[in-house]
């Protein structure tokens, strides 16, 4: 992808390929992440064909067939509505996973806006937008998205742009620091005298440069995307039904956690699995494309 | 006229009824235990939603609760069908004009300060509080036609309305406090609004008193021995403050809590567990999908008989209210038993008229089984308040049965606060919506039956109708009144404002050793006389 | 130093007030209004009278500044729904609210120092790794989920502990409470304790790469020595600093587990105030624990800038 360096000496068994390359050798030999990437990849898959793979419509209903146990009809059993719980948890993947892909994109978008007009500007604009930075990481954020949520209402567009409005402080760190690397490097000033405005050298320049950094926090983001659409759904202000995100579904079914466990144990495990994975996955990239740290 | 929805917090996720025979009801009173000499000491631990107000003048089910038990209102509700009993007021009588009211005050009755209960106190709530536009009262429009009230002497005052209304004796019952004057004469309008010195030690008439408000953990009420109607039996009534209804529920299954309200599908988590009881309380509430009478294709008096015959209302009560409720048919519940007209058109299911009538309305059967009618489909959007896991189910059922007819049904689920808003608009945009009413025990319902009505919100409009409410409002004597109601609900029925659904109860699991508690009256109403609960040993 | 000091404080008075900012307009922007007057009984001249009565009527700076003027006086305003002044009710059950803030702190402070030091010490060794594992759950796992597992669990099944509240009625005594306070704290010290075990982690790692260490260890000092003595007391340093970031994320997560264990503090009182719309309750709590963040942040951050005497000439890392 860029061709410029990376301004690392090259591990000497990796020399020769490039930083693509290099990374994805060593993040092979990462047994933890090449599972967290497969499994993922397979759960991403499976939310993708949801419609396919599901055996039932999501909110079709059975009041006979309420809170059964795993059976061959429904190999994950049903909910207190009598929908199959395993078609449920492949369309809440699509939600919950889109919500957290759609609010890291919105963060990452913020951060990279925000970072770059820092780095671009300098002096007090840099300074400003930084102690906002620091600012965003240093009060209980938390009870501002509760408020917003509740009182602007908890719909998919809203809970998408307030986990992302308050999720965009790391990329716009690394953004920063890049374009403050980069801002006097020659291709940087060459554009510059060919007329091209900040923006185009930030996403032409800037971003490509700083793309291993921003991939492994916005991956790291996803799965904390998700965690926060949960905890928001527990208080009653995640994905509002009759859509169904994992978060929603296991908030739904802490009402049966006496008499049916099944019911909320599936969703909070799907939720633990796959931000567990992200995580791994971050962190495997994170050693992957970036040796140095850590 | 209506408690409405004053429990926005607590109704959304658990005051919702539903409750079938109760074979268990053999009476908390009663029972093996009904020998036994009442034991006192020790507390009622029940648990409410958030931090209550323990102002008197403002809604909110949690608020409700604490202040049935610190104040008395002139009248109250009692069993058998919440009947109107004197409170504070021990008999009462009207003039042949039906204008003039005079109540008899209980003497002997103290505020919690000390300072003797007077005719002044009443009239001092009613003339300076209720009838003061300066200062807000939610219930304010359950006395439009009050016009003030006269002490006659230190135990007797006299009411006058503009024009005879019988359902004041119920009103007067119904979350309208007697204040006491002494404290507040001296409080300007603007004081009102900024009750803090009251709030902060209430004083009120009750059989409990103000203990102690921990904010966020509980407040805590002492019994007050000088109660005019003897000594209360338990020496403390807490409520708890719980937001979460699961950890309400944890705790009412580990023995920390004696009372709470609990939704259909919890029942079965209680099976075994012989810390508690459940009580199915008939209550005057109501659910409805509401539809929009003003608006296509609800202007159509057949398609809503339509919709009504297609919905599967048995199939509702069975699937998501464990049975127990029962089928509605009119807006006048069987708890008020002298009013409550069964021998209306009751829509039992039957797809075959229903699709006869959308075929006569013009909405004949198109491709892909929905109904067309000039090239437009008849797709009907659903609103329901979003979290409560027995209306969503409600909403399903509905969804589905109406596809058998060929409606083409969204649901549509949003906050509960935005939907009431919503709901109340004039003109309102919703086309059909779950909700419910719940009233105070008297059957007028003009307010939401009459044309133009303040909470008319199915925009319905029957001048008959308006002509039999208007009259049923009026007239004081009973038999004539009752005919009016029976009548009018004919009426309604027939004109299907609105899919009636079921007469609710509400599901109440009370300690197995709770006694003096009654297992019918329902909790707004039983904890008006706390004086007499006790708990078994 | 003292430039930096007056800077931070400066910094910090600031972004409260950016904060009292954010709070305001946010409530002030919201649709539809307190959920009192929702209330469909109330006629419409009563709810006009009451949002009168209330000031909601006015001019966005008027109500603003108005607000302001107040809190500078320490008065935060009437709730809405209980109706008494917001200071008292943040007063009562702010308490609460820091003694599980502050238990969960020392649990995870107890727990994941000596676990990072130990993952260090034996990189990449089965114990490392263990520990690798153990973090990563802790910061994938559904907070109340957990907590509700704990409950069925020790409360329910094992009978062991209270599923919820602060107190049992009529005790209060230290035992009473301690035993309440042990599944909250568990759970809102589960997640800050992966992020602190990693941190200590990574500050060890690199601190042992460093010359003074090499040069103890080359000059014999035991191993041991050399960790706790040498290593560990620098690596203390970013450590703290971590802590410090840690603090907004242990007021926003107790929003979730007082709500979960009906703790009474302000995290409950926040999500309770946001559904029933009280403007001044959301507004209050907002302010005074934002605050409190704030000011335990720069205490931090003076700390280490006493600590680490490169900051009065580095700024910030």
């Amino acid at each position: 992808m860029s061709v410029s360096t990376l301004e690392q000496a090259p591990a000497p068994a990796t020399a020769g390929k490039s930083p693509g390359r290099r990374a994805w050798i060593r993040f092979r030999s990462n047994r933890i992440a090449m599972l967290a990437l497969v499994l993922l990849g397979a759960i991403n898959i499976a939310a993708v064909f949801a419609p396919v793979l599901a055996p039932y419509p999501p909110n079709a209903m059975s009041i006979r067939e309420r809170l059964q146990p795993p059976s061959i009809k429904h190999p994950l059993g049903t909910d207190e509505n009598g929908r199959d719980m395993l078609s449920r948890l492949l369309y809440g993947a699509r939600i919950s996973l889109s919500v957290g892909l759609a609010a890291v994109v919105f963060a990452v978008f913020l951060g990279a806006i925000v970072g770059g007009a820092a780095g671009f500007a300098g002096g007090i604009t840099d300074s400003v937008l930084m102690r906002v930075t620091d600012g965003m990481l240093s009060v209980p954020i938390f009870f501002f998205m509760i408020t917003t949520l509740a009182l602007f209402g908890a719909t998919l567009g809203n809970i998408i742009l307030v986990i992302g409005a308050t999720s965009w402080m790391s990329v716009a760190r690394i953004v920063r620091g890049e374009v403050l690397r980069n801002r006097e490097m020659p291709y940087v000033e060459a554009a510059r005298s060919l007329g091209a405005g900040p923006l185009y050298i930030l996403f032409r320049h800037v971003l490509p440069q700083s793309w291993p950094a921003i991939i492994v926090s916005a991956t790291l983001g996803i799965g904390w995307a998700i965690l926060m659409e949960s905890s928001l759904s527990f208080l009653g202000l995640g994905v509002q039904p009759p859509d169904s995100s994992w978060g929603n579904m296991l908030a739904k079914a802490r009402g049966y956690m006496w008499n049916a466990p099944l019911l909320a144990f599936i969703p909070g495990f799907a939720i633990f699995l796959t931000v567990l994975l992200y995580n791994w996955l971050g962190d495997g990239l994170r050693d992957a494309l970036d040796p140095t740290s850590t | 006229m209506s408690e409405g929805f004053i429990s926005s917090g607590l109704s959304r996720r658990s005051l919702l009824a539903g409750l079938a025979s109760a074979p268990a009801m053999a009476s908390l009173l009663a029972g093996p235990a009904g020998a036994q000499a009442p034991v006192t000491g020790g507390a009622f631990t029940i648990p409410v939603i958030s931090n209550p107000a323990l102002w008197p003048l403002i809604g909110g089910v949690q608020n409700v609760m604490v202040n049935r038990v610190l104040f008395n209102s002139l009248t109250s509700y009692d069993d058998p069908n919440q009947k109107v009993v004197g409170d504070l007021a021990e008999k009462w009588s009207v003039s042949t004009d039906g204008l003039t009211w005079t109540f008899s005050l209980y003497p002997n009755v103290t505020w919690h300060d000390g300072k003797p209960f007077t005719a002044d106190d009443v009239v001092f709530t009613i003339n300076k509080i209720w009838l003061n536009p300066k200062i807000a009262f939610p219930q304010r429009s359950n006395f439009a036609t009050l016009t003030g009230a006269e002490k006659v002497d230190e135990r007797t005052v006299k009411l006058t309305t503009n024009v005879p209304t019988p359902a004041l004796p119920v009103m007067l019952g119904y979350l309208a406090p007697i204040l006491p004057a002494h404290i507040f004469s001296t409080w300007s309008n603007e004081d009102f609004t900024k009750p803090t010195a009251f709030t902060k030690s209430p004083v009120g008439t009750g059989p409990f008193k103000f203990g102690e408000f921990t904010p966020g953990s509980s407040v805590r009420l002492v019994r007050n021995d000088a109660y005019f109607r003897g000594k209360p039996l338990l020496d403390a009534l807490v409520f708890k403050v719980m937001p979460d209804v699961e950890q309400q529920f944890a705790q009412l299954q580990s023995g920390q809590l004696d009372w709470m309200i609990i939704e259909p599908y919890q029942i079965d988590a209680l099976k075994g567990n012989t810390r508690v009881k459940i009580n199915d309380v008939k209550s005057n509430m109501y659910f409805y999908v509401g539809l929009n009478d003003a608006m296509p294709p609800f202007d159509d008096k057949r398609v809503r008989q339509a919709f009504s015959y297609a919905v599967d209302r048995q199939a509702i009560i069975d699937g998501a209210l464990a049975g127990r409720a029962d089928i509605a048919a009119s807006p006048i519940t069987p708890v008020l038993a002298n009013f409550h007209n069964d021998k209306v058109e009751s829509y039992a299911i039957d797809l075959k008229k229903a699709g006869e009538l959308l075929d006569q309305a013009g909405w004949k059967m198109g491709s892909g089984g929905i109904r067309t009618k000039d090239g437009k489909q008849l797709k009907i959007t659903l609103d329901v308040d979003a979290g409560n896991t027995t209306r969503e189910q409600i909403a399903l059922i509905v969804q589905d049965n109406w596809k058998k007819i060929g409606v083409d049904t969204t649901i549509k689920t949003g906050d509960f606060g935005a939907f009431v808003q919503r709901m109340r608009a004039k003109p309102s945009e919703l086309q059909a919506f779950i909700c419910w009413w719940i009233t105070a025990p008297d059957p007028d319902i003009i307010s939401y039956y009459g044309t133009d009505k303040t909470l008319n919100i199915f925009a319905y409009s029957n001048p008959e109708v308006d002509k039999l409410l208007d009259e049923g409002r009026k007239t004081i004597d009973l038999a004539q009144r009752a005919k009016l109601y029976k009548d009018a609900q004919v009426l309604i029925a027939q004109d299907a404002p609105c899919v009636f659904l079921y007469y609710a109860r509400e599901i109440e699991s009370v300690s197995a050793n709770l006694r003096g508690w009654s297992p019918t009256l329902g909790y707004r109403y039983a904890l008006g006389q706390a004086e007499k609960i006790w708990k078994a040993r | 130093m003292a430039r930096y000091l007056i800077r931070r404080t400066g910094e910090a008075a600031v972004l409260i007030l950016v904060v009292s900012f954010v709070a305001f307009l946010l409530v002030y922007m919201a649709p539809g209004g307190p959920a009192i007057l929702l209330d469909p009984n109330m006629t419409p001249e009563d709810a006009a009278l009451m949002k009168n009565l209330m000031g909601l009527d006015e001019p966005f700076h008027v109500q603003y500044w108005r607000w302001l003027a107040a809190i500078a006086q320490g008065d935060l305003g009437l709730s809405l729904s209980v109706r008494l002044p917001v200071y008292d009710i943040i007063r009562q059950q702010l308490p609460n609210t820091m003694v599980l803030a502050t238990s969960s702190l020392v649990l995870a402070v107890a727990i994941s120092v000596p676990l990072g030091v130990i993952a260090a010490a034996k990189r990449n060794g089965p114990v490392d790794q263990a520990v690798a594992l153990l973090s990563s759950f802790g910061l994938a796992v559904p907070a109340f989920w957990f907590g509700l597992l704990l409950v069925i669990a020790f409360s329910l099944k094992l009978e062991w502990l209270p599923a919820g509240g602060m107190a049992t009625d009529g005790d209060g005594s230290f035992w009473d409470v301690a035993k309440h306070l042990v599944l909250p704290t568990l759970v809102l010290a589960t997640s800050n304790m992966a992020q602190l075990t990693r941190h200590t982690r990574s500050a060890m790692i690199s601190v042992l790469r460093q010359d003074y260490v090499r040069t103890a260890r080359a000059k014999g000092v035991s191993e041991r020595l050399t960790i706790f003595r040498h290593a560990l007391r620098n690596a203390l340093v970013p450590v703290l600093s971590v802590i410090g970031l840690l603090l907004p994320q242990l007021f926003g997560g107790a929003a979730v587990t007082e709500t979960v264990f009906a703790w009474p503090g302000i995290g409950q009182l926040a999500v309770r105030a946001a559904f029933e719309r009280d403007y001044p309750v959301i507004m209050g709590v907002a302010m005074v624990a934002s605050a409190i963040v704030i000011l335990a942040s720069l205490l931090v951050d003076l700390l280490y800038a006493c600590i680490d005497p490169r900051i009065s000439v580095a700024g910030k890392p």
